[in-house]
């Protein structure tokens, strides 16, 4: 089987179709470690691929005014048991432009790895990205994951991001984005991760409200078993008129696993409001409790509750 | 009719005050029997202690399910029995939608369910159950349950708090329809309109049950009676 059959596999068995690397309306790449699979530009949305020894960098460009039809496809594998994967990615939205991209980290193979990951995203005025991240781990717990993004969103811009880590051992991850928002910019910051094992989880999400009656809601989801760790650093500054923010994290807790919530709120003008809310914990009692009188055993109802934040 | 549920005696202690104290009280099958008393006497510990909930282990008396004697067994064994509960304010869930959660039981008339609690099926079938939602909305929800879950026991603890006044008359046609559906239902409310839909009503005042009935002579005496107020002062003294 070839390395680009492979990836098809692994793709469909992710639960998309792969035949999406063969339309030509769909934009995308394709990476198997280093090494470039497959890439498509379409009109209104350019990918250039430049190559380096142990990097590899990609230029999107979302023209003016281009609404795309169908998702951009950014695909990332790793066949090789051991192996590292670095990547550098620049997506520029141009104004007005309407895009919605989905990444897939394909790492059920991996043994040993590590997955680097460097995105800044400049959103334009008037311009919406929707990102959805979405990670398939192997069983292994060897895998790092290091990703970072900034985050520069325009006026009246719109940016959306829903990570996802919920399949395989987590391994090490270590997230951290940094959103600045302008003038009536709304940033959505979603993330639902399953720790086990010896997960050890560290995400760090801060968004910078400096536009005025700018707006974001930074949402986490974890849900930990055995001795898995999570820390989870929410920060949100609203510094110009009418910025609201709000932080929501919720950790279900098993076992052994540590949780912590680190929210920072920080407010430099007086017409600004952030508030934040967390709550972490084991599974809530009424919850179990109504679940088990629809007749789920105690074990049926926790993993219910733990896959429905984690959706 | 039978006994479903007897209560016998039954003391439920906390920090050394007897919430329920020596409680009586017997639910014929087939019946809706309303358990009416101001806030504070009980009604709702009473349901919590049936139903078996975390942290309600009785202090001293015998609860029988249908010959049985179910006090000392699980939430999910007296469920597995045909015990359920509707509680006055019911949990939230994100990610569960209302599909999944009446398809627990594996019923097939989802939607009819949802038409019958005032709920447009195509609307509603796949919204979450999660703090989008209202309580009125979520409480419907778990109306809709019972009539998916056909328990033999449902309690209904305050069915009609967040509905609005327009939809009562809605809600007690689907507490008739549960009935109808061979439930028995324990009923409880402070309500005068829901509590005269009952077969029979019990007064609840000081953790007894004072007075049991037909619902217009327990309304009549639960107006009348001087321990609305008595704070369960004056409870001994009403002979039942």
């Amino acid at each position: 089987m070839s390395v680009f059959d492979k990836f098809r596999s692994l793709l469909n068995s992710a639960g998309e179709n792969s035949k999406l690397l063969e339309d030509q309306n769909i934009a995308h790449i394709a990476v198997d470690g280093q090494v470039l699979l497959s890439k498509q530009s379409i009109p209104g949305v350019n990918i250039e691929i430049e190559q380096q020894t142990d990097l590899t960098i990609a230029s999107i460009t979302v023209a003016s005014y281009t609404q795309v039809a169908n998702p951009v496809h950014l695909c990332f594998s790793m066949f090789q048991p051991i192996g590292r994967q670095n990547f550098r990615v620049h997506i520029i939205l141009q104004p007005y432009a309407k895009v919605s991209f989905i990444s897939h980290g394909l790492f059920t193979t991996v043994d040993t790895a590590k997955h680097i990951m460097d995105k800044t995203i400049e959103i334009g005025e008037g311009a919406s990205l929707s990102f959805t991240d979405s990670h398939f781990h192997s069983q292994s717990g060897g895998i790092k994951v290091l990703s970072s993004a900034k985050i520069k969103v325009g006026k009246h811009g719109y940016y959306f991001s829903d990570f996802s880590l919920t399949t395989g051992h987590v391994g090490k991850l270590n997230l951290e984005y940094w959103v600045e928002a302008e003038e009536h910019a709304v940033v959505e910051l979603t993330s639902r991760i399953f720790g086990h094992a010896d997960d050890t989880i560290s995400m760090s999400e801060k968004v910078s409200l400096n536009g005025r009656f700018s707006h974001s809601v930074i949402k986490s989801r974890v849900a930990l078993e055995d001795q898995a760790t999570a820390v989870i650093t929410g920060i949100t500054e609203g510094c110009a008129e009418g910025a609201r923010g709000h932080m929501d994290c919720l950790e279900i807790i098993k076992d052994k696993a540590v949780g912590q919530s680190i929210p920072v709120v920080k407010v430099c003008h007086p017409l600004a409001k952030i508030t934040h809310e967390a709550a972490i914990g084991t599974i809530d009692n009424k919850q179990l409790e109504t679940l088990i009188v629809h007749g789920l055993s105690p074990e049926q109802a926790t993993d219910l509750i733990v896959l429905g934040i984690l959706r | 009719m039978m006994p479903l549920l007897e209560i016998r005696n039954v003391t439920f202690i906390v920090d050394k005050k007897p919430v329920l104290d020596n409680l009586n009280l017997i639910i014929q099958e087939g019946e809706i029997h309303a358990l009416i008393g101001t806030n504070g006497t009980g009604k709702s510990t009473l349901a919590r202690l049936v139903m078996g909930c975390e942290g309600y282990p009785i202090n001293s008396g015998e609860i029988i399910f249908v010959q049985q004697k179910i006090d000392q067994f699980s939430l999910q064994k007296r469920a597995s029995l045909g015990i359920s509960m509707v509680w006055q304010e019911p949990a939230y869930f994100e990610g569960i939608s209302v599909r999944d959660y009446l398809n627990l039981n594996n019923r097939e008339n989802l939607a009819e369910c949802l038409i019958s609690v005032g709920l447009n099926a195509d609307e509603y079938l796949d919204r979450m159950l999660d703090k989008t939602m209202s309580g009125g909305e979520r409480k419907r929800i778990e109306l809709a349950s019972m009539l998916t879950l056909r328990p033999r026991l449902c309690i209904l603890d305050e069915p009609v708090s967040g509905i609005d006044l327009l939809s009562i008359n809605n809600i007690i046609s689907v507490i008739k329809q549960i009935q109808r559906q061979g439930s028995t239902i324990l009923l409880i409310s402070h309500r005068e309109e829901i509590a005269s839909i009952a077969d029979r009503a019990s007064l609840l005042c000081g953790g007894k049950v004072i007075l049991t009935g037909t619902p217009e002579k327990v309304i009549h005496s639960y107006k009348s009676r001087s321990c609305i107020i008595c704070d369960g002062r004056e409870c001994d003294y009403v002979s039942i």
